[in-house]
Order: C-alpha cells, then structure tokens, then sequence
C-alpha cells in the first residue's frame, strides 16, 4: 500500500523490486526487477487487484495491489539472497523504500503446472 | 579550459575502489548502433567482480539501463594514467573503475572520447573478442563533450613524450603526435553504411 500524506496529488512512475543477493568470493550484486503485470497469468488464483504503473494517487489517498516481479533463475542462480527491497519512485524521481519480508514466491516448476 | 573537480562517488562495497583490470580491447561498429560509429569494446577480467557479472546478465532479460560516467585522475599531479568512472544505476547499481595507461592505451580512450561510448564484456584473462563473440556484453554512453579539449592536451603531451622517448627531437615529435593523433581519428571516425 502507498499513501498519500500530501494535500496535492500524485503519480507513481515505477515500482520495483531491488534484490540484493551475494556469491562466493564475490561482492554482493543487485537487482532492480521491474513490476510486470502480464504475469498475472501465470499465478493459479488472485484475489487482490494489479497496482497499474504509471498510476496517479489523489491527495490523501492510498493505492493498494499486488505487484508482480519475474525473476529470471540464471540471474540468481547459486547466490545467497541478503535482501528483497520495495521500492516506489514517484513522479519527481522521490523513492520509497520498505524493505520485503512476506514475499509470496511461485517458481517455474508451479507456473508450468498451473497452465496444464 | 575545464577545471578538474574533486567529486563523491558513492561505493556499494571496497572492491569498487579498484580499478576493473583490462585485459583486451577491440572496436565494434554495428549497423542501427549508434548510427554505425565504430565503438570501442573492452574485455574486462571480472574474476573478482561477480557483481559486474550480473549487472550485465540482468541487462539481457530487462533491456536497457542507466549509467553516469565521468573521467578522472588518479591525481592531480600525475597525468599519465586516466581513469572513467561508470556508475550504473539500473538494472543494478554497481560502480566499475577503468584505468588507462595514458601512453599505452591512450588510442582506446581517444576512441571512447570520441565515440562518446564503449562496449563492455566481462571475461577472464587471455580472453579476446575473436574467441568471445558469442558473450554478453553492455554499451555504456560516455558524454565526453567537455572532455574532449582536456583529453587533446592530455594525449598530445603522452605522445610527445613517447616520441621524444623513441628518439625524435622536439619539434619533429610535436609533428609527429599531431599526424597520429589524426590519422588515429580519421580511421575512428569510418562508419558503417546503413542498408
């Protein structure tokens, strides 16, 4: 969820998840991975709505949803996961971050199943 | 005339200190890449820059990212050594530091003056574009417009001193760094056609 504290409305740019992660005898890497709304089709059952970006937020409001993040398996592959980070970037590049402990995972394995 | 000026450079981790070692350079020119110019393309040995590695693998599976860059000296003293600064910002955040040997690879850095861009690709020692084609490799813009008059300084007096080293005398090593530098620009500057 993203609230609008101010008086004045407005607009979400991007939203992504930054995933630090770390190899042996390496220093850590990150990635920002974009929201990806079109792999909604790959998730057996939803219930809440896709947060659609770019999205304006009237003031005082809060936007809820779910965003939906594909992350390539050889772009991690052996690596120790240190941390998953939301990030919101507004529409004067201001960016928000929380970092994410509850993250529902669906690996590949599952979406192949669920599309038979 | 540009002012050298002290700058920040935010670091994720000690290993961004160092400078990512070099081990070939090559030039690219592809048709529908920046209007065909010739690019140069540096192998760099990554053994100790996994982070770079990645940084490169994600730019394959979500398209093009953002880089600032910026040319730098060691010193302020000592201008036979240049170094470029990229801070990549998306996919990943990562910052990578190129040193150049002023009068050894001065050619390559006129080259990513002048392009205003150069290819990277991860690699190990040994490795050469012939036998890496196939590998994954970035292209960074280099905006080196205000640069561009320092670096002429800069390069001129590195090949003066070469050719004063080899034996030329003063004026003649003047001359001769000046048809280098531009018989080295007039083969920079070839294009590929576009179809």
């Amino acid at each position: 969820m993203v609230t609008n504290k101010s008086d004045a409305a407005n607009s979400l740019k991007d939203l992504k998840l930054v995933i630090e992660h770390k190899r042996e005898h390496s220093p850590p890497s990150n990635v920002a991975i974009p929201h990806n709304p079109d792999l909604i089709v790959y998730l057996p059952e939803n219930h809440a709505e896709l947060v659609n970006i770019p999205c304006t937020i009237p003031a005082r409001a809060v936007l809820g949803g779910q965003a939906l993040f594909g992350v390539p398996k050889d772009l991690l592959g052996d690596s120790e996961i240190k941390s998953y980070t939301l990030t919101v970037v507004d529409s004067l590049g201001q960016e928000i971050t929380v970092e994410a402990i509850l993250l529902r995972e669906v690996c590949d394995d599952q979406m192949e199943k669920s599309e038979d | 005339m540009t002012k050298w000026k002290k700058a920040k450079i935010e670091l994720s981790n000690a290993a961004e200190k160092k400078p990512v070692p070099i081990v070939a350079d090559a030039v690219v020119a592809s048709r529908g890449m920046a209007e065909g110019r010739m690019i140069p393309l540096l192998i760099i040995d990554t053994s100790q820059r996994g982070d770079i590695e990645d940084m490169v693998r994600a730019h394959e599976h979500f398209g093009p990212g953002d880089a600032t860059s910026a040319w730098a000296l060691p010193s302020r003293f000592d201008k036979s050594r240049i170094r470029l600064v990229l801070s990549v910002t998306k996919p990943g955040r990562c910052v990578i530091i190129l040193e150049f040997d002023v009068a050894l690879q001065g050619g390559v850095v006129d080259q990513i003056v002048h392009a205003q861009g150069v290819y990277l690709q991860p690699g190990r020692p040994g490795d050469r574009l012939v036998s890496t084609i196939e590998k994954n490799r970035i292209l960074v813009e280099v905006p080196s417009t205000e640069f561009r008059n320092d670096w002429d300084r800069i390069f001129q007096t590195a090949l003066n001193k070469e050719f004063r080293r080899r034996g030329l005398p003063r004026s003649k090593a003047k001359q001769a760094s000046q048809d280098f530098m531009n018989e080295w620009r007039r083969f920079g500057a070839i294009r590929m056609k576009s179809d």
